[in-house]
Formats: structure tokens, sequence, C-alpha cells
């Protein structure tokens, strides 16, 4: 699973906007408005991935290829 | 002699307490007294090289596996509920969510794009005859428009291409989807509001798998459905619900399938939340449905080499 949130240290206002299952090999594309957020990836199994990206531009698409190593 | 027969009170108590494996926890039940079960999600065990993982041993959870389980069972939640849950607050909405007077909703500013529809998960299957066959699926739009998400990306052309394998699965770029999914935000004024149903959330849901099932969707697809729904669909007591079908999306999201011997089902039902029993006499902001909606329902009555079904609940946003 890929979750997409606003890039906040409290709980409550760490909103998530958007998440989706992603096969391994897999790539999801979203777009988001100016602003700073987090980008997570989670299986069952408790691996996880996790990064914050600062987006810039009026509205930007991001891809994330899921690659399993 | 007290002290002898507490001990082998203890034995036999432990006797009967028999250890369970990893992964397992201990159930009781009056009939059967204890016995080991699956655990709902599988142990990290074998999670050895992942970021998040304890490498060194045994984690905190299976210290304690053999410790005879809570009597209460909690309701069952896919796996990635109990993960959503401890990292962020709205998991049971389906995106950012604003209550309001008038009509709770999308928080529309945290999104890019316009339209006043929030399409959340239109998820599209596939059943055919092939094992292997090309396809690709193109949004034909001259419009602009506005997607939140897709899985997997689109192309320049707007497109997915790839192979339908095993009559029930897409192929992309070598990567295999159980089905293509896509967020998007749509225009209110190509919905139609006069034909549905309220109904409480509950029976809400059931409605709505009840319409896919009908329309044959097949079986993947209503899991996924109800797995999905019955954790993002807001706790509100009540629901009306104006499903859209191919003739609303057809025209404001227009499709393009190179394949022949194909049809393409649509459905997304947009959903307005109540605090509270609708009231006729209360004026509304999107009037209460009054027309059956399943006299426009798509017809399933002839089956199609390769069968596109498409599902999608959507809420609306300011």
């Amino acid at each position: 699973m890929v979750w997409v949130a606003l890039d906040k240290d409290q709980y409550k206002e760490r909103l998530l906007l958007m998440h989706t299952e992603v096969p391994v090999g897999g790539s999801f594309q979203f777009y988001l408005r100016p602003g700073d957020y987090q980008v997570r990836a989670s299986d069952e199994k408790g691996c996880e991935f996790f990064q914050k990206i600062k987006v810039k531009d009026l509205v930007s698409n991001i891809e994330i290829k899921m690659v399993k190593k | 002699m007290k002290f002898l027969f507490s001990l082998l009170a203890l034995f036999f108590a432990s006797q009967a307490l028999a250890n369970c494996k990893v992964g397992q926890i201990r159930s009781w039940n009056k009939e059967t007294g204890y016995s080991c079960i699956q655990r709902f999600q599988s142990d990290i065990a074998g999670c050895v090289t992942c970021q998040g993982c304890n490498e060194k041993g045994p984690t905190f959870e299976s210290l304690f596996a053999n410790f005879p389980s809570a009597v209460y069972q909690p309701k069952s939640l896919p796996w990635w509920a109990h993960q959503g849950n401890f990292h962020y607050p709205n998991l049971h909405f389906p995106g950012v969510w604003k209550n309001r007077a008038s009509s709770s909703g999308i928080d529309a500013k945290y999104y890019p794009g316009k339209g006043e529809v929030h399409a959340l998960k239109p998820n599209i299957y596939i059943e055919s005859i092939h094992e292997e066959k090309k396809f690709t699926f193109s949004f034909t739009s001259k419009e602009e428009l506005s997607f939140l998400a897709t899985t997997p990306p689109l192309d320049t052309k707007k497109s997915w291409s790839g192979k339908i394998i095993q009559k029930d699965r897409f192929e992309v770029e070598d990567v295999r989807y159980d089905y293509l999914f896509y967020d998007i935000r749509l225009p209110q004024d190509k919905m139609q509001f006069s034909r549905g149903l309220c109904a409480t959330r509950e029976a809400t849901i059931k409605w709505m798998l009840q319409d896919l099932t009908e329309m044959k969707y097949p079986a993947i697809a209503l899991q996924d459905f109800e797995e999905h729904w019955k954790v993002k669909i807001p706790d509100f007591p009540f629901y009306c619900i104006y499903p859209q079908y191919n003739k609303q999306l057809d025209e404001v999201l227009p499709v393009s399938i190179s394949l022949e011997f194909s049809n393409l089902n649509r459905s997304l039902y947009v959903l307005i939340p109540h605090k509270k029993e609708p009231d006729v006499d209360e004026p509304q902001l999107i009037p209460f449905p009054i027309l059956d909606s399943v006299e426009v329902r798509p017809v399933v009555l002839i089956k199609y080499e390769n069968m596109f079904k498409e599902w999608g609940v959507a809420f609306l946003g300011e």
C-alpha cells in the first residue's frame, strides 16, 4: 500500500490524501498541489518505506515505482 | 496435600494450554475449549531486509504468543486499515474531509484540478475468454481531465497499454495488476441526481454490492469493493445514493478500448451523507432521489469475449 499524506509531526494534522495498493514492480502516479507531503509504502508483513517530498509546481505529477530488493 | 493438589492442577492446566506456533493465537469457545487459530496478519519474522523491521530477534508480540488471548475479538479489518489508523487520523474517510452544516464532503482545497465530484478509486476489472490478449484502454475526452491518481501511470496519450493475462488480470510493462485504478474530479452538472435511494450506512454498502452483483461484476471486484468501502465510507447514519452508469460516465469521461468484442460496464455511486434520517419536508442542496435507478442500469444480458467492469464511489467536495 502506498500512502500520501500531509507532512506533519502531529498525528491529528497528518491528513491522508490518498492511498492505493501497488504491486511489487508496479508504479503509482499522483498529482499534488504545492506543499510538503510524506509518502509511505508498506506491506502486510510490516516492511516499510518512508520519504518526505516537497512539491513546488502548481500541479505536480509524481510517479513512484515499487521495487523489492 | 493441598500444595500437591495445586501442583497437579497447574500441571494439568499447562497441558491443556498447549503452546501455539508463531503466527497463531489462542482462541476459546465453550464447545471445544482452547485451540490455536491462525493470526489474522502474518508475523514479520520473514521481513529481515526491510527498513522498519526488528532484525535482532523475536518482537514484543511474539513473546506473548503462548498466552491466552482475550475473549473479545475485534471486527475484522483489512491489514492496511490497522496500519492506516496508526499513522493517520482520517483513515475512515475517503480523503481529506470537511464537516459542514449544509453538506459534509471532501475538502477540495487539498486537491488539484477542478470538479465538485471526487470520484475515488474507480477500479476496472476484466473477465475475458483469452489467456493472453493485447489491449489499450484510453481516456478520449477532449476536455482537460483532473486526474488525482492512477495505477499504473497513464502514458502521454492518457492510455494504459498492455495485455490481459490468465483471463482476469492485466499486465502493463511486465507487471501484473488485479485492476486498473484512477481517482478523478468530475463536474457535478454532468451527474444525475433524480434517481437513487436513501438508506443507513450499512444498507448503503449492501445495496451497492447487490447492484454490482446484479450487473454480474466478478467476485474479486465485489470483494475489493466491500473491503475498501466498509473502511472508507464515513460513519454517518444515513446516505443518499445517486448511481451514475454508462449513460452519464461515457459522456463526462469517454473511453475507448482497442480490443474487439469488448464491453465496458461502468458504475459510480455518488454518496451524500446525512446526519439524521432524511426529511422530505426539509430543503436540501441536493434533492432527495425520487426515481428508481435500476430502470436505467446497464443491461447485462450479452456475454462479450472481453468484459471490462468499472466501479467507483464519489463524494462531493468544495
